[in-house]
């Protein structure tokens, strides 16, 4: 498709990038819960283990 | 630690930095559409009438003005466009008297407000003209804040509805064919305006220039400004002494926030990769930590325990040896006792049989 | 009863609602009669304070959020952990603010949700900035929520909340970096406008540096205003983390504030913009980089390292006020600089009312907060609360 314009091919581009952050969030949070899934719970306060 | 945080976060940004300060739109030319048109004013031959703010009102059906059209003492100051006038003439002090410049919107190849626009009120249309779209204008003003050339006006008195306002070239009413060309064009005496296909324009301009030497600026301004404008102008004065400014280069703002901008995503690519590995070296040095921790008070614990013993049967040994050296010493004086207890006997018989001796 | 009255018309209080009663003049005076009415705003300046302080430096000092949750989170550094809940309560309200201050600067309000959801203008870096600020502001509104329901008493859905810390610290670093510089990223289409000691396409990394410095700052100069007042609904962890919290952020300003000088540098240096320093505005721009940059970059540096947490708190204030000035000089004085003085642009009455109105409404909600909320303490209810 020709663009004669700057400002038209930009809209273009930075309109596919925005939706691709939005893939980038949940790509990312989901590569993370899949690979963290079968770790040990973590325990950053030991001290309240207790109860 | 903060400053391996700061430095973290500085290094990601340096790079961002750096990326986005490369990044343009590769081999790719853009060269405004090819049929579009714009308006050449010929500053030499403007007599500053206002005819054409007349016109242009009338065809928009803008508000009538408090002074009107025919009163040039308005010239006497320098207006600027606002909510109630798309366009404006202003007079300048010229080499051999007053010169007069028409102000409206320039129609930018690449216009500022378009590329500023958050919910794209604005259009830069194939006929060249660039337009607003008060439906969607949220009236966040950004598009006044970007013109460089302070054209788009605001309707600061409506409460609910503002809206902003600026020279259309017309574009509704040509292309309904109400209009042949834009309404101040039209109204204008002395051909000051001329309207065609902007490559037309163009070449008019310089012929102009070229065969009238000493006439014109050998400058169209607005040929290459801020990218190239649908509006030029040539003139026979500077065109910084009409009030058009010569310092604002030929980058258009799509050109000049296209950096910025292309950093945005590269944030997003890479800031969470950065931030959940720092977090997991975090926890894995934690964990380490904990580790060696944990040994360190088993170890320590040990050797305490070590050390406790160690103690605990030197102390037995020496309570033993205590023991028996008192035993030893009782029973030295024991028999010591024993000893002199004997001796005191025999001491007492020998004095007992002494006596004894002596009295036969 | 009358006693309950009684305690109510504190001082603080009172002055509260005369300027809550202004404020509520000022917005109706804003829908009937409009902005011209109201502001100095004008066709050549169209921004005023209620973006150059509202937007802009509420923004920047807000970013006390992010910055303690991701050191505590993030970073690891647990020592902390007591100064995350009240960040993040500051920025909350910070941003919640300047989402309602934006309701009175725009044209119609109504249609803000527009480019999030109608027709993005995705060239454009306020999009950005919208785009960003809106979930942001969910953000903050969902790390903020444990403490509430904390409050309430409802526990299931406050654990299962806590569980997402991690990702919305994340998530949280990652917007406010984008919005951060965005906001500065604004004036980089605008070189023709703003004073070339203040213009620079460095803009958006000149507004993201000196954001961290501005958060950290601002969560050592609340520390200080919030210890006396509420000091019996501090726990003792909080007590005594505050002086710890306090040196660990001066280490963390003064270096984030020499970094932000150094930049400031780079970027006079790419424009080689030396010349205009002989200049009247060469002259104000040294105040704001020598005594509001550097000047508390060294006194962080040396209260950290005395261990004098008196000159860490000057350090603070002048940090807070040096971000207010440079947010200001950008968008406001050194904004059409070129204009005669005739038409420079300054903030009417009603609009600094205005601003002074948002800032106490956001004070007043803390105070709420604060006073009741697991903010400044522990609920004994909840192992990890915070």
């Amino acid at each position: 498709m020709e663009y004669y314009v700057y400002h038209d091919f930009m809209m273009h581009t930075k309109s596919i990038t925005y939706i691709l952050m939005g893939l980038f969030v949940v790509g990312f949070w989901g590569i993370w819960a899949f690979m963290t899934s079968r770790d040990e719970e973590i325990h950053k306060f030991p001290e309240h283990d207790k109860e | 630690m903060k400053r391996r945080q700061f430095l973290g976060l500085l290094g990601a940004a340096g790079i961002t930095a750096t990326l986005g300060t490369t990044a343009q739109a590769s081999s790719k030319s853009f060269d405004g559409y090819p049929e579009a048109k714009g308006v050449l004013f010929d500053a030499t031959r403007c007599i500053g009438c206002r005819k054409c703010e007349a016109g242009c009102n009338k065809v928009n059906k803008l508000p009538a003005p408090a002074k009107p059209f025919e009163d040039l003492t308005v010239l006497n100051k320098v207006r600027r466009t606002d909510e109630k006038s798309y366009t404006v003439v202003n007079k300048y002090q010229g080499k051999n008297g007053p010169v007069f410049r028409k102000a409206q919107c320039n129609h930018c190849m690449e216009p500022a407000c378009a590329s500023v626009c958050f919910v794209q009120a604005f259009k830069k249309n194939p006929d060249g003209s660039v337009t607003y779209d008060a439906s969607v204008c949220v009236g966040c003003r950004y598009c006044m804040v970007a013109c460089p050339f302070n054209v788009p006006a605001y309707e600061y008195d409506d409460p609910l509805t503002p809206r902003v306002m600026k020279c259309t070239m017309c574009h509704d009413q040509i292309q309904k064919g109400e209009l042949s060309a834009p309404g101040c064009v039209g109204a204008c005496p002395k051909e000051a305006l001329t309207y065609g296909k902007r490559e037309d324009l163009i070449e008019i301009a310089r012929e102009r220039i070229l065969k009238n030497p000493g006439r014109y600026q050998k400058h169209i301004y607005g040929e290459k400004e801020m990218g190239g404008t649908n509006w030029l102008y040539i003139s026979g004065e500077h065109f910084a002494d009409i009030g058009l400014r010569e310092d604002l280069g030929n980058k258009s703002v799509p050109e000049i926030s296209a950096g910025p901008l292309s950093v945005v995503p590269m944030v997003a690519a890479l800031w969470p990769a950065l931030l959940g590995g720092v977090w997991a070296i975090n926890k894995r040095k934690e964990k380490v930590a904990a580790e060696e921790q944990k040994a360190a008070v088993k170890a320590a614990k040990a050797a305490t325990k070590a050390e406790a013993d160690a103690k605990l049967a030197k102390a037995m040994d020496s309570a033993e040896r205590d023991k028996a050296q008192a035993i030893e010493r009782e029973v030295k004086r024991a028999l010591e006792e024993a000893e002199a207890a004997r001796k005191e006997a025999e001491e007492a018989a020998k004095d007992g049989a002494d006596k004894d001796g002596e009295g036969a | 009863m009358s006693s309950e009255n009684k305690s109510l018309m504190t001082p603080a209080n009172i002055i509260t609602g005369i300027i809550l009663a202004i404020g509520v003049v000022i917005a109706v005076l804003r829908f009937t009669k409009g902005l011209g009415a109201i502001t100095n705003l004008d066709q050549n300046n169209p921004w005023g304070i209620w973006i150059g302080f509202d937007l802009l430096c509420g923004v920047a000092l807000a970013a006390g959020g992010y910055t303690t949750s991701s050191a505590c989170y993030i970073f690891g550094l647990k020592k902390y952990h007591s100064a995350v809940r009240p960040a993040i309560l500051t920025a909350f309200l910070g941003y919640a603010l300047v989402v309602f201050a934006l309701h009175f600067d725009v044209g119609r309000p109504y249609r803000l949700v527009y480019p999030v959801f109608l027709q993005p203008g995705t060239t454009s870096l306020l999009y950005e900035v919208g785009l960003c600020v809106f979930l942001y502001v969910t953000v903050l509104a969902v790390e903020f929520s444990p403490a509430m329901f904390e409050w309430l008493g409802m526990k299931t859905v406050r654990n299962k909340i806590h569980k997402l810390t991690l990702a919305l610290t994340v998530f949280g670093v990652v917007l406010s970096t984008l919005h951060q510089s965005s906001l500065g990223a604004l004036y980089i289409a605008v070189p023709s406008k703003v004073h070339p000691l203040w213009y620079s396409p460095y803009l958006a990394v000149l507004f993201f540096v000196s954001s961290i410095p501005a958060g950290l700052s601002m969560v050592i100069f609340e520390g200080m205003l919030a210890h006396k007042p509420w000091h019996h609904m501090m726990d003792k962890t909080h007590l005594d983390e505050h002086d710890g919290v306090i040196l660990g952020f001066a280490r963390g300003a003064s270096i984030s504030l020499a970094a932000y000088f150094c930049v400031k540098l780079v970027a006079m240096a790419y424009d080689n913009n030396w010349a205009y320093l002989a200049t009247g505005w060469g002259a104000w721009w040294l105040v704001e980089v020598l005594g509001f940059i550097a000047l508390p970059s060294l006194m962080y540096a040396m209260g950290s390292r005395e261990k004098n947490i008196k000159l860490i708190k000057w350090a603070a204030v002048l940090t807070v006020f040096g971000i207010i000035l440079n947010r200001f000089n950008v968008s406001i004085v050194a904004f059409n600089w070129q204009l005669p003085a005739g038409e420079r642009y300054f903030p009417s009455i009603m609009e600094i009312m205005f601003s002074i109105f948002v800032v106490t409404v956001g004070v007043t909600v803390y105070r709420f907060i604060v006073s009741r909320m697991p903010i400044f303490f522990e609920h004994p209810d909840y192992k990890d609360a915070h």
